[in-house]
């Protein structure tokens, strides 16, 4: 259980550490190699759930494809240093405190819940997932319980899809 | 302890032979060229020149490290090590042979039985993509900024057509571990049953690695050396092993799903799998040697119009197959 410990506070510090560094760095590859960083923590994180399946899926999607893209349009703008002021929002700023302070409280909410407080399980514990092959849970969950908004996520993508080819086309002409 | 022991050693063995076996890459690659075109190739250092990897190695070790101006020094030095970590990494999943028992202890020869391990294996290939465009814009300079644009293009690209050429072998095994997939061949390695996949895999194999004919990142005539143009001494060193490594863990992979990994008759499993993994590194050197490269837009559009469509029409195919025949 030691070193279950250890990994825990090593990649979700390596989390809070990339995440920070998204906000405080001054150039934005960096902010975007900082989130990379959160994201391979994150992954991290999920290892130490025995969710394999969704740690390799997050570092696919997230660190992988939608990061590189990320990297792709900054060094392609190559920011100069009038753009790199920080922005003042005083509006952006009242409203982001008060979301962050509403995710903080539900987050406190969730912890003074009962089944943190009592011990009690979920379903899906981590023992049964591995027993069950996490994959295998993953997808039967998808196709059975959560097919309608699996669904609609699909229909939500095909859009966006379409979109950018819409997008795309109307430059060239 | 004992096992803490043994999972050391294997790091260290598997580790050490991957690094030698890209090294001596770099030696076969120049012998078959030199073939190919008629010369005789480096045949001066040890016997047949078989010391040339190490003395290219010392003389890399010994070169000056030269930064260009204004790069950003961090990433300069950091880029190169993104690339090699995930393809030394990436190769700890690739079961090597069967279970063995050493000292009465049962030993499986593989690092990690990870029950995903293929994702895994995706995940850090799309993390090596992060060396080459990091080390290309920490250079601030023209070509290598042209050569990181182009390769995460590629890369991308190309990602998606590997994935899914695998995802036929995945149906029919059930599994996403490797060890499961060579389980699932004792009988008939997958080639036969998914050949159309396997060309897949074999085109995107090549396109991931940055090889000829799809080497457009480093493409010398226009874009002189590419993402690593300004890139000198180890840290040049360090690419080029990467490169090698990434090579050596695809065809690993791909002796893995489709050819059977370590099975085969009479020879022990370890020397079927180098020879397998050796066959298609001579396969990479060949095509290398005899094929002219392609044009950028062709590359792209041979990805995303010819390559995607194929795999996703080998998995519905696959898919009907499976369900059809009860399989």
């Amino acid at each position: 259980m030691m070193g279950g410990a250890i990994f825990f506070y090593l990649v979700a510090g390596v989390t809070l550490g990339g995440a920070l560094g998204v906000v405080v760095s001054p150039s934005p590859l960096y902010s975007i190699l900082s989130l990379i960083a959160a994201f391979l923590g994150l992954a991290g994180l999920y290892l130490s759930l025995s969710a394999e399946f969704i740690a390799a899926v997050q570092v696919i999607v997230y660190a992988g494809a939608i990061m590189v893209l990320f990297l792709f349009v900054v060094m392609l703008l190559d920011l100069g240093r009038d753009e790199r002021k920080p922005l003042r929002l005083p509006v952006q700023k009242l409203f982001g405190t008060i979301a962050a302070l509403a995710v903080f409280a539900t987050i406190l909410k969730v912890i003074e819940s009962d089944s943190i407080l009592t011990g009690a399980r979920g379903i899906y514990p981590a023992e049964r997932v591995s027993e069950l092959g996490n994959t295998q849970v993953v997808g039967r969950l998808l196709f059975t319980e959560y097919l309608l908004p699996f669904q609609a996520m699909g229909v939500l993508l095909f859009v966006g899809i379409i979109g950018a080819v819409v997008l795309a086309r109307r430059r060239t002409g | 302890m004992p096992e803490l022991v043994i999972i050391l050693v294997k790091i260290l063995v598997a580790f050490g032979a991957l690094i030698l076996i890209a090294a001596y890459m770099t030696w076969m690659e120049r012998r078959v060229f030199a073939l190919v075109q008629v010369r005789y190739g480096p045949n001066r250092v040890g016997l047949a020149g078989l010391l040339q990897p190490i003395a290219d190695g010392i003389k890399l070790m010994f070169k000056e490290t030269i930064i260009p101006d204004r790069a950003d020094k961090f990433l300069f030095y950091f880029a190169p090590a993104i690339t090699l970590i995930p393809a030394l990494a990436a190769f700890a999943v690739v079961p090597f042979g069967d279970t063995v028992t050493i000292f009465g202890k049962k030993v499986d020869l593989l690092i990690a039985d990870v029950n995903v391990g293929i994702l895994y294996i995706f995940a850090l290939s799309g993390m090596g993509v992060y060396g080459v465009v990091l080390g290309a814009w920490a250079s601030n300079s023209k070509y290598p900024l042209l050569g990181g644009l182009r390769s995460s293009a590629q890369l991308i690209s190309y990602e998606l057509s590997l994935g899914l050429s695998l995802l036929g072998v995945v149906m029919i095994s059930g599994t996403l571990s490797l060890k499961g997939i060579v389980a699932g061949q004792a009988n008939l390695p997958y080639i036969f049953l998914q050949p159309v996949g396997f060309l897949l895999f074999l085109v995107c194999m090549i396109a991931e690695t940055n090889r000829a004919p799809f080497d457009l990142p480093e493409a010398e005539s226009e874009l002189t050396g590419g993402f690593h143009t300004e890139y000198s001494s180890m840290n040049f060193a360090t690419y080029f092993l990467a490169e090698y490594c990434n090579m050596v863990t695809f065809s690993a992979v791909a002796a893995t799903f489709f050819l059977g990994g370590w099975r085969g008759p009479i020879l022990p499993p370890v020397v079927w799998f180098l020879l397998k993994i050796l066959a298609f590194m001579f396969f990479f050197m060949w095509l290398r040697a005899t094929t002219p490269r392609l044009r950028y837009d062709q590359l792209m559009a041979f990805g995303w119009k010819v390559l995607l469509p194929l795999s996703i029409l080998n998995v519905i195919a696959t898919a009907v197959i499976i369900v059809m025949f009860d399989l």
